[in-house]
């Protein structure tokens, strides 16, 4: 057991908000999207987290407690929603189909916004719990000073 | 020899609650960093059970001696304490399974490092004590 393990879990978290956070910006961003280069609009974009056994050269070998029970998270899976787009009225577009819709992406814009305050705070929590094993470990380093 | 004739059961003590409590940090960043993943179960660490029963328990563990003319070695028993991981149930699972509360967690956490500090500014202090008492000397 060391700091750097909780350093390790420390950063799958930020790593795994930032991707999250960059799934949302290109969610908001392709709001109005209507070509992609999979045809037809843009489709909304999420991801799944899971929780994986963090691997420590040593933790590989001894079968100890936290190797059942130190989980780091990391995103397996960035899915696509299977959702029909939004059929929006715009005879002037130039997608818009034979009746005068247009295919946009079904994003409802204030759902991203709150995604993007929880991956905000889910990723100030883990840089705080960097700073604190920081300061633990300066701490530590002023023994016998 | 026994540990205890330079630090006494002080260090040996300090050191033990030192682990404990790095051990406890790692675990409740774990929570912190899975706080966002669906069905995560949120774990902590109890100790201080462990600790006052290892403290009034009297006596240390001898190492066996095969000869009468070996030196004796012993250990605290403190030195035998494991920490005990517990499934933090405080808070009801979230609609995604998930166990973890942000603020509980992030408060721990705090608690936690400060009682770290304290452990180890204990430890820096007990040192200084016995270099005084060393250096008095001269």
């Amino acid at each position: 057991m060391d700091f750097l393990t909780a350093l390790k879990i420390s950063s799958s978290g930020l790593s795994a908000q930032r991707l999250r956070m960059d799934v949302i910006s290109s969610n908001l961003a392709n709001v109005n999207t209507t070509r992609t280069a999979e045809g037809g609009p843009y489709r909304r974009r999420d991801v799944v987290f899971a929780s994986q056994p963090v691997t420590t050269s040593f933790g590989e070998v001894l079968d100890s407690m936290e190797d059942r029970h130190l989980q780091q998270v990391e995103v397996v899976d960035i899915v696509v929603d299977g959702g029909n787009p939004k059929m929006v009225y715009d005879p002037r577009h130039p997608d818009a189909n034979a009746q005068g819709y247009v295919g946009m992406p079904d994003i409802n814009v204030i759902e991203e916004m709150v995604n993007v305050l929880s991956a905000t705070r889910s990723y100030e929590a883990n840089v705080a719990v960097v700073n604190a094993t920081k300061s633990m470990v300066n701490k530590t380093l002023e023994i016998g000073r | 020899m026994a540990p205890e004739s330079l630090f006494g059961n002080t260090m040996v003590m300090l050191e033990t609650v030192l682990d404990f409590q790095s051990e406890r940090h790692t675990i409740l960043s774990t929570n912190v960093a899975n706080v966002d993943t669906p069905g995560y179960k949120g774990h902590d660490v109890r100790f201080a059970d462990e600790l006052k029963r290892a403290i009034d328990t009297e006596g240390t563990i001898s190492l066996k001696k095969t000869d009468e003319r070996h030196l004796p070695v012993e250990m605290s028993r403190l030195k035998e304490i494991e920490p005990r991981l517990v499934a933090s149930n405080d808070s009801p699972p979230r609609l995604d399974g998930n166990t973890v509360d942000l603020d509980k967690e992030m408060t721990k956490l705090a608690e936690n490092s400060l009682y770290y500090n304290v452990t180890a500014q204990l430890v820096s202090k007990k040192m200084r004590l016995l270099r005084t008492a060393i250096s008095e000397v001269r």
